[in-house]
């Protein structure tokens, strides 16, 4: 057996003359959470789809731990939450996540305990009998997610779990993934625009543009990769400083300190700490910036566009 | 499957549906009650008069308009309904297949239809019991039919069930499916009937009709049959006269006496309930088939 959990084989998905996924493929290793990222109608919903098997392939083959992708071996494994969830408006929170449960193959007993661990799980219990179509936002999203872990998946599909939320929804649902990853030892698929947020969860970034794979790599090795090089550093007298760095350095004035751009890291430190001996000024601040991922995906895709 | 046809049948017998049920079948009753007040004369005679007006008033309203419009209503939107709200996304996303998520609708959904059926017959005929006058033999005539009545509602069901579904999983949304049925169901039940009342009138007689697409012959004819299991030999009568009234739409008689005409009068000799119900039978299955293999492949 494959130690992937999760293998996508040239997979390409039209819509008409619209090729939305093209020729992509894809491991996904067991345990680990990976962050597929990419502008709006590059391809990650779709190919969620294909996964979940809601959308067929026009080419190209899948599995989900050996099993056809949409088989219902398939998706006992996975759990998944769609960006826009659609509720039944007759259902309370706990009559929906019972029916999910049951249609995930639980007993009507073991539905009814799942849903109600969930709902206190997920700060619902006020709400419980309340419609879930009335929910804010966020409590729908709330809903989402539990109604994608309620069968016990190995592998979690989140699409745009954390679009439309307010900063605070936001870092409930993003705590809750952390949570249930470390409870729970998932493999976790997750989209999101909010790149900077996203950060704080994946181990491994994929890429994606025009429904192609730009990026597949390791969050640290693809950080590393890009990483040009940024040095911050503040003193009592910047703009002193400034004057001597311009002459060899790309260079930005922020507010009180000064961002050095440079392939060779290490000489730069050495040339600032000789820079600030020399003037006798007084150091503040000097450390490296680490690339974020928001940047990251901006060089990835530039460089895709080129 | 079992949580998907129970949830099914939950929708189809709503609390709207079963009282608009209940309020037209005693509506119904009512008028057979009130028509049947200055209803006298020889035993015989009103015995047919009551049957009659029943066969009429059942046909074209509780085993007519309530019944097709009520399947046709929850079976278009058995797949469209949720695909166009987005909630046959999660329903697909868990361990079922589509075979078995349909399977769970389309019985929920002939369960639920079966339920209003015996729901709108038993009121009327509870409204006839309490509230006739006429002898009591006769309303036990009435009530004799309700078996054959009942068999017609499911053929109708199953009919209606089949090709609403088929729409259903072809649609993008409920509506495109559900416009082109109510559509036959006005036209069967509403304008060619009408038409024939008119040409009746203006002409006093039928000489050509359309047997091969008039869908009100064929569940006339359907209707016929049941309702002559009852009793082969009493409702002569009644059923000539129903017959009459399922067969005279008339085209222009010089064009269809020359394109149609041969070929009209061996299909009125040959056509029978039975050919007239395998035929339906036939779409009916094909619908079903059609429905299992395009959900299966659609894209969700």
């Amino acid at each position: 057996m494959s130690e992937y959990c999760i293998e996508l084989n040239n997979l390409t998905k039209r819509f008409g003359k619209f090729t939305a996924v093209d020729n992509f493929s894809l491991k996904l290793l067991p345990g680990k959470v990976y962050g597929i990222v990419g502008p709006n109608g590059a391809g990650k919903s779709t190919t969620m789809a294909m996964i979940m098997g809601s959308l067929h392939p026009s080419e190209g083959t899948g599995n989900v731990m050996g099993h056809q992708l949409g088989s219902e071996e398939a998706l006992k494994i996975l759990g998944y939450s769609p960006e826009f969830t659609s509720f039944y408006d007759d259902m309370s929170c706990v009559e929906y996540l019972w029916y999910m449960g049951t249609l995930g193959g639980l007993s009507n007993e073991e539905a009814m305990e799942k849903a109600i661990s969930l709902i206190k799980k997920y700060d619902l219990v006020d709400h419980a009998y309340k419609k879930v179509s009335k929910f804010s936002t966020g409590m729908k999203k709330k809903v989402s997610l539990a109604q994608a872990m309620i069968h016990d998946p190995k592998i979690l599909l989140l699409d745009e779990p954390t679009a439309n939320l307010d900063p605070t929804s936001r870092m409930e649902i993003l705590d809750t993934v952390r949570e249930m990853v470390q409870e729970r030892n998932l493999t976790v698929l997750i989209s999101s625009h909010v790149l900077t947020e996203l950060e704080t969860v994946i181990d491994h970034v994929i890429m994606i543009n025009h429904g192609k794979l730009v990026m597949d790599e390791d969050i640290t090795t693809a950080q590393e990769r890009f990483k040009q090089g940024i040095l911050v550093v503040s003193c009592d007298n910047n703009e002193l400083l400034l004057k001597e760095l311009e002459r060899k350095y790309k260079v930005e004035n922020g507010k009180g300190t000064i961002r050095i751009m440079t392939s060779d890291v290490n000489s730069l430190k050495k040339e600032v700490v000789k820079l600030i001996f020399e003037n006798d000024l007084v150091l503040n601040v000097l450390h490296e910036e680490v690339l974020s991922l928001d940047l990251l995906y901006k060089q990835a895709l530039e460089g895709e566009n080129k | 499957m079992k949580h998907i046809f129970s949830r099914t049948l939950e929708t189809t017998i709503k609390k709207v549906s079963l009282i608009v049920s209940i309020a037209i079948s005693i509506a119904v009753g009512a008028i057979v009650v009130n028509a049947n007040k200055n209803n006298v004369g020889a035993y015989q005679n009103v015995l047919e008069n009551a049957l009659m007006l029943q066969h009429l008033l059942v046909y074209f309203v509780i085993a007519g308009f309530l019944l097709m419009v009520s399947t046709i209503s929850n079976a278009t939107g058995l797949i469209a309904s949720e695909v166009h709200e987005g909630t046959f996304k999660l329903l697909a996303a868990k361990p079922n297949s589509r075979t078995q998520i349909l399977v769970g609708k389309i019985l929920g959904v002939i369960l639920g239809q079966i339920i209003l059926l015996a729901v709108s017959l038993l009121s009327y005929f509870s409204t006839v019991i309490i509230a006739s006058n006429i002898d009591g033999n006769i309303i036990k005539e009435m009530v004799s039919y309700l078996p054959a009545y009942f068999l017609y509602g499911v053929v109708i069901i199953l009919f209606f069930t089949a090709v609403s579904t088929f729409l259903s999983c072809v649609a993008k949304r409920k509506i495109t499916a559900l416009l082109p049925l109510l559509a036959i169901v006005v036209i069967a039940l509403g304008f060619l009937p009408l038409q024939r009342v008119m040409t009746l009138v203006r002409e006093g007689s039928s000489p050509v009709t359309l047997y091969y697409v008039d869908m009100n012959y064929h569940f006339g004819l359907i209707f016929k049959f049941f309702v002559e299991l009852v009793d082969p030999i009493k409702p002569n009568r009644i059923i000539g006269y129903l017959t009459n009234l399922f067969t005279d739409y008339k085209l222009d008689p010089d064009v269809t006496r020359q394109e149609w005409g041969g070929r009209i009068l061996l299909a009125n000799n040959y056509l029978s309930a039975t050919v007239v119900m395998l035929f339906y039978s036939i779409i009916s299955l094909v619908s079903y088939v059609m429905s299992f293999v395009i959900i299966k492949k659609k894209d969700i």
